[in-house]
């Protein structure tokens, strides 16, 4: 049943997700079930997502149906996945209609499942991430080698373009001879400016990975991902 | 006096029902991920405010906190924060959250539009700036909302289905109907021979096509149409042959509106415009003292201008 304001796609993809599951033979719930959240955690609420299936054995499969394929799985559905792994018998899944590696990176991080809905003759399931494949200390090793790898290639970045802003301050005599003093001191103060840039960029995307890695923030580790890829603004902003 | 802290209470989600005056609005999932997770994390700090139903004892009415609501349903939070107030009349519930969504400027103007409306129908008040008053709206919002409510339900409804889409998705946008709304208005009124053949609702459907057959390069492609009620102010432009442009506007849904005016009334409109300009400098040049020296760049302009004026008449 869809929730109060919630936009048609969403209701849409919900209600094929739903016979996607019924026809891979998962035994739909009519209500949904609020599974409480460990204590440790922290956390509000349950987990309770928008759909469920219980199998035989009990174990209980929560789904998360998302339009938004090409994003990251949100931090407070990533939250229940990681709570699922303390509790036995839960299941996090991720239901989308089209996939990204983002997506997929994502719920392997944080041992969520991933299911794609994709559409034949009848809508079907096709398994992504296998959630059961992931234990808690697969995914903060996972966690911590985005960790990593993340700090390498800002590190790599940063080296690279001072780098670069080095070898101009070098080569600035040859560069500028023929400009006025004014310029040319324009120009020094742009290349001054910009290292300056860049070495402010390190340290706050530093910080931000110091924090991300004691907080586990997977949302926040994919932003500062993000702002590795683009590098600084170099319009001023 | 109680104010909405002393009435504060800790209300299951489940209990809360949706304000029948809040317009039908969506939330996609990106606009609620951020405050889930701080609701997941940290909790609801701001409370939320309803009254009791009277129809229904042990539910409330929200009137303002809809996304938190949304939000605390789906993360399963068995009680949230609820700043209480006495059940308010009709036209007092209304106008209550039109402050409060003004305050937060988050309604589109499809909202504004139906609330207003409901406002119209409690209030019986139907003038612009007593509604601006009553509502908090500006004039302009309020004239702005009264066009969009003008046009056909058919179509009030298809904007609304989209306005929860990022702009850039959206086919039927408010602003592609406010320009509709104002190019089939001054076609109608200038030319009420139209309005004979087609209907109001016809005319405007038919101009929704073109946006939905991606006939148009913008909304403000429809200017086309009262750029070209000018140009034919033109001895030289046949009115027969205007109205019949208009029919093909009407009829074919491919036929782009400044693509009609480039065929008809272009140059018409451009002689219009050059004669507006040749006024004010006629005007600018008779203010020159006759004593006055003149500069030879200009006196070179002057005798182009000449030579331009003497072929253009020549030919007439």
């Amino acid at each position: 049943m869809a929730l109060p304001f919630e936009a048609p796609r969403k209701t849409d993809l919900r209600e094929r997700a739903a016979l996607a599951l019924d026809a891979a033979g998962y035994r739909v719930e009519g209500a949904l079930s609020s599974i409480p959240l460990p204590e440790e955690l922290n956390l509000k609420g349950a987990i309770v997502g928008d759909l469920q299936a219980v199998d035989e054995d009990g174990t209980r499969s929560v789904f998360c149906v998302r339009n938004d394929w090409n994003k990251a799985v949100p931090q407070w559905i990533a939250n229940w996945a990681r709570a699922s792994h303390h509790l036995e018998k839960v299941r996090i899944y991720v239901l989308v209609d089209e996939v990204s590696s983002v997506m997929e990176k994502s719920c392997r991080s944080c041992g969520a499942g991933l299911l794609l809905l994709t559409r034949g003759d009848q809508f079907s399931l096709q398994t992504i991430v296998d959630p059961t494949t992931l234990t808690p200390e697969q995914l903060a090793a996972e966690f911590s080698n985005r960790l990593k790898e993340a700090r390498r290639r800002m590190e790599r970045k940063l080296d690279l373009n001072r780098r670069d802003i080095e070898r101009k301050f070098g080569e600035v005599k040859g560069l500028v001879e023929e400009l006025s003093n004014e310029k040319q001191a324009e120009y020094m103060a742009a290349l001054e400016g910009t290292d300056k840039k860049w070495q402010d960029w390190g340290a706050r995307l530093s910080e931000r990975l110091d924090e991300a890695s004691s907080s586990g923030g997977l949302e926040e580790l994919h932003v500062i991902e993000t702002e590795i890829d683009q590098g600084i603004d170099l319009q001023g902003q | 006096m109680k104010t909405e802290a002393d009435n504060l209470s800790q209300v299951d989600p489940r209990a809360i029902t949706k304000n029948p005056h809040n317009p039908r609005r969506y939330f996609n999932d990106e606009q609620l991920d951020l405050l889930r997770t701080s609701i997941q994390e940290i909790g609801i700090l701001v409370p939320l405010i309803a009254y009791e139903s009277k129809e229904e004892s042990g539910t409330y009415v929200l009137m303002d906190g809809e996304r938190r609501w949304r939000s605390a349903l789906e993360l399963g939070l068995r009680t949230i924060p609820v700043s209480l107030i006495p059940p308010p009349t009709p036209l007092e519930n209304l106008l209550r959250m039109f402050n409060i969504h003004m305050v937060h400027e988050d309604w589109p103007l499809i909202s504004v539009a139906l609330a207003l409306r409901d406002v119209i129908k409690e209030s019986g008040e139907d003038r612009e700036k007593r509604l601006s008053e009553m509502t908090g709206l500006t004039r302009s919002s309020v004239r702005r909302a009264k066009r969009l409510l003008s046009l056909p339900e058919y179509e009030l409804e298809l904007i609304q289905k989209e306005a929860h889409l990022d702009r850039n998705e959206q086919v039927h946008r408010e602003d592609l109907y406010l320009e509709i709304e104002a190019a089939e208005s001054v076609m109608r009124n200038e030319f009420p021979e139209i309005g004979k053949t087609y209907s109001r609702d016809e005319v405007i459907r038919q101009f929704a096509r073109k946006r939905e057959e991606g006939s148009l390069e913008a909304v403000t492609d429809f200017r086309g149409v009262s750029d070209l009620i000018k140009a034919a102010q033109d001895e030289r432009i046949k009115r027969k042959d205007v109205v019949r442009t208009f029919q093909r506007l009407i009829e074919d849904p491919r036929l782009n509106p400044r693509d009609a005016f480039q065929a008809v009334g272009a140059s018409a409109f451009e002689q219009q415009t050059l004669a507006r300009r040749a006024q004010l400098f006629v005007t600018a040049l008779a203010s020159l003292d006759e004593s006055e020296e003149l500069s030879a760049d200009f006196i070179n302009q002057l005798k182009r201008l000449r030579e331009e004026i003497d072929r253009l008449l020549g030919n007439s």
